[in-house]
């Protein structure tokens, strides 16, 4: 048996491709069903996001499973194999524990650390879970990825810094007030930007939200969206004197806001620091706001380069998770060699419960006159003598199922207590050592999704 | 005299305090939780070690041990060390700790040159409950306008690299948010304000009781100088409301007075002269 990943993502792949190819919560239950059902897959879980749909399977033979796969896309999605053949990747063993770890700590995607891809692997697992088609295998193998995720977040600080265009606002905001949820926001036009911001302020908990537009109309459409306030363009310097955060984002082409009007604005504010944010091309808010006392203003260029360097700081923190995977992969491997040691530990079990209750039959026939309670005495304390005995030698099969000469010893023990016969029934155990799958050579082009702005 | 059978219980607090504030800056310098916390702990053995020294300081002087120069500083440690022990358990702002230790060890390293002597000029009219209260609680008040001024330090610092858009630094991030900042120096101006004012009016009556005259001293008009320039601050900020920048160059103002009031009584004043 061997772990295989097969699937296509947004480096291998132009969107075109990708959207073919993905799958709704429904469909991939039933493409599990599909799967669970081919030849030579054993367990198999679909990851489908937006940026990759990949297989994680166990299966017989690598390239026998990597067939059943491209003929099940080809059939399910009615697309010739050759036309997609050469965006799909695989890899196998080793290489596939490490690919899903790297998944689950977002080094893959598109931004780097994420964590909406933990919640994905998290889903992946519960669907799959659901229909069933994972054993012994994934079940240990989805839930360690979660948790390899998780530490890299607590143990390094790839997800510490903002990397889109609003959290750095919004982390910013926080390094002037500290908390957002007492805080009063002030939205200018109301245009697609303003929404994306004022959803963006709002999920972050800010108390109220003004907006304010050139027609009330339309500030009064965006207001209602998030239970805000829409405010008439001639109240805006009374909103000023009020609000701690102000977004602009108005298709003026001339400033909204210029300095005379703040220093006024901040007489009546008594100088209690103000966030201003510009987001808008040409800018809304004349420069020369930050020179008075308490503003602090940003616009979009600022913001931009605040989220390029936390994208540089994100990336230094990668050769430490990957010292992370590769400790997590050596555990994952010791646990895959204990599997060699459950019929050991089975067969004895089975064997020292056959003798003992052999054993008891005779005693119980030869002193018939025992009372329920002796019997339960003598149960527990004969019980306990097999425990005793047995626990040691079941130890050391542990210990040594991770050696390399495992399988020797291992049989030695059997030899010990005469169980070989038992262990000859064939167990089915996951091969770990790294073994080639001739993968389709994928050209190395990144095929960055447009990212928007906000 | 002192016997200096004891002296060992300083330098050991000496190198621990060292070794706490070295940790402290490591961890400004690269984050570690379990760095932060040894020197935490550290920071409890110099406290302890510094309550050891002045027990057994007071034991051997049978005075409050807070009359000559070095004591006086020694007490100013000790408060400083036991406030930012609090502060670091309860709000964890490491930065601040950190830099009000930075001044704490420097203080108890100077100290050592100033010499443990005790002054036999030092007369027995300065015993005294009355006087002990009032010299601890100007020490104490001290310390706590010092925290209240590095916090306002720490304000225009992180005010400037906002405005300027210096946001890539360790130091910009480790400072703590602008509004926590403001509040903090705030409460602590706020807390020492009183402090002081207690002070100086238990010392007036001490004077008063015992027939010095101090109306003309240089620290005596001084200190009232600083209550005024904290009163104008609180009023500010309390009445009027005020906010940021430039309440924060008051309160630096405020504990520039404090400095020089304690540079005057050293050189000019009459009175206060041998502390």
């Amino acid at each position: 048996m061997y772990i295989l990943v097969v699937g296509i993502n947004y480096r291998t792949a132009p969107v075109e491709i990708r959207e073919k190819f993905t799958f709704n919560s429904e469909e991939a239950s039933e493409a599990l069903k599909i799967l669970k059902n081919m030849n030579s897959i054993l367990e198999c879980s679909l990851v489908a996001t937006c940026n990759r749909t990949e297989f994680y399977c166990i299966v017989n033979q690598i390239h026998c499973g990597k067939q059943n796969i491209i003929m099940f896309l080809q059939d399910y999605f009615g697309i010739d194999r050759t036309e997609f053949k050469s965006y799909l990747y695989a890899y196998s063993c080793e290489d596939a524990v490490k690919h899903i770890f790297k998944v689950a700590c977002g080094l893959d995607s598109m931004v780097l650390g994420e964590t909406q891809i933990l919640g994905q692997i998290r889903d992946t697992y519960d669907a799959a879970l659901a229909e069933s088609t994972i054993g012994t295998i994934m079940k240990q193998l989805l839930p360690q990825a979660v948790s390899v995720g998780k530490r890299c977040h607590t143990e390094t600080d790839i997800g510490k810094n903002a990397v889109s265009i609003s959290y750095a606002a919004i982390e910013l905001g926080k390094k002037i007030f500290g908390q957002l949820d007492d805080k009063h926001v002030l939205i200018i036009g109301a245009g697609k930007m303003s929404e994306l911001t004022a959803k963006h302020l709002s999920s972050s908990g800010v108390k109220k939200v003004y907006v304010v537009n050139r027609t009330f109309l339309r500030a009064q459409e965006l207001a209602d969206k998030f239970n805000g306030i829409a405010v008439d363009w001639s109240d805006l310097e009374e909103c000023l004197a009020d609000v701690d955060i102000v977004v602009s984002s108005t298709g003026a082409t001339d400033y909204v806001i210029n300095k005379k009007m703040m220093q006024s604005v901040m007489v009546k504010r008594r100088n209690r620091p103000i966030f201003m944010i510009d987001i808008a091309v040409p800018r809304d808010l004349d420069p020369a706001i930050n020179e008075v006392d308490g503003v602090f203003l940003y616009d979009i260029d600022e913001l931009e380069g605040v989220v390029e360097a936390n994208k540089k700081l994100r990336a230094q923190e990668v050769a430490q998770i990957e010292a992370i995977i590769q400790e997590e992969m050596e555990l994952f491997e010791s646990w895959l060699n204990t599997l060699e040691v459950i019929p050991l530990i089975k067969a004895l079990k089975q064997k020292t419960d056959d003798i003992y209750e052999k054993t008891m039959e005779s005693l119980y026939n030869k002193l018939p006159d025992l009372s329920e309670r002796e019997k339960k005495i003598i149960r527990k304390h004969t019980k306990s003598i097999i425990n005793q005995i047995l626990k040691n030698p079941i130890m050391l099969a542990k210990e040594v199922a991770g050696d390399k000469d495992a399988k020797q010893q291992i049989e030695m023990i059997a030899d010990l207590f005469g169980v070989q016969q038992e262990l000859d029934i064939k167990c089915d155990v996951v091969k770990f050592q790294k073994r080639e799958v001739k993968s389709s050579q994928i050209p190395k082009k990144n095929y960055f999704a447009s990212i928007g702005r906000m | 005299m002192l016997t200096g059978n004891y002296i060992w219980v300083y330098d050991l607090m000496i190198f621990v305090y060292a070794a706490s504030v070295i940790l402290y800056f490591y961890d400004f310098l690269q984050s570690n939780k379990k760095v932060n916390r040894i020197a935490f702990g550290l920071l409890i053995i110099v406290w302890i070690f510094q309550t050891l020294f002045f027990h057994l300081r007071m034991k051997e002087l049978e005075y409050l041990p807070i009359m000559t120069m070095f004591e006086t500083l020694f007490f100013y440690s000790w408060i400083l060390v036991t406030l930012s022990l609090f502060i670091n358990y309860f709000y964890k702002i490491d930065l601040l700790v950190f830099l009000a230790n930075a001044v704490g060890f420097s203080i108890v390293v100077l100290n050592m040159f100033i010499g443990m002597d005790v002054k036999t000029g030092v007369n027995e009219a300065l015993h005294g409950d009355l006087l002990n209260i009032h010299i601890s609680f100007a020490i104490g008040s001290y310390v706590v306008f010092f925290l209240s001024f590095l916090f306002s330090v720490l304000y225009l610092l992180q005010v400037r690299m906002l405005k300027n858009k210096k946001i890539f630094s360790n130091l910009f991030k480790k400072i703590p948010p602008l509004d926590k900042l403001d509040r903090f120096s705030y409460l602590l101006a706020l807390i020492a304000f009183p402090i002081l004012c207690l002070s100086l009016v238990l010392g007036s009556i001490w004077a008063y009781i015992n027939g010095i005259p101090i109306w003309t001293d240089v620290k005596f008009v001084v200190s009232f100088l600083i209550l005024i320039v904290y009163g104008i601050y609180l009023h500010r900020r309390v009445a009027l409301g005020w906010q940021g920048r430039k309440l924060a160059i008051l309160n630096i103002i405020g504990f520039a007075f404090i400095i020089a009031n304690y540079l005057l009584s050293k050189w000019i004043s009459s009175f206060h002269n041998w502390v």
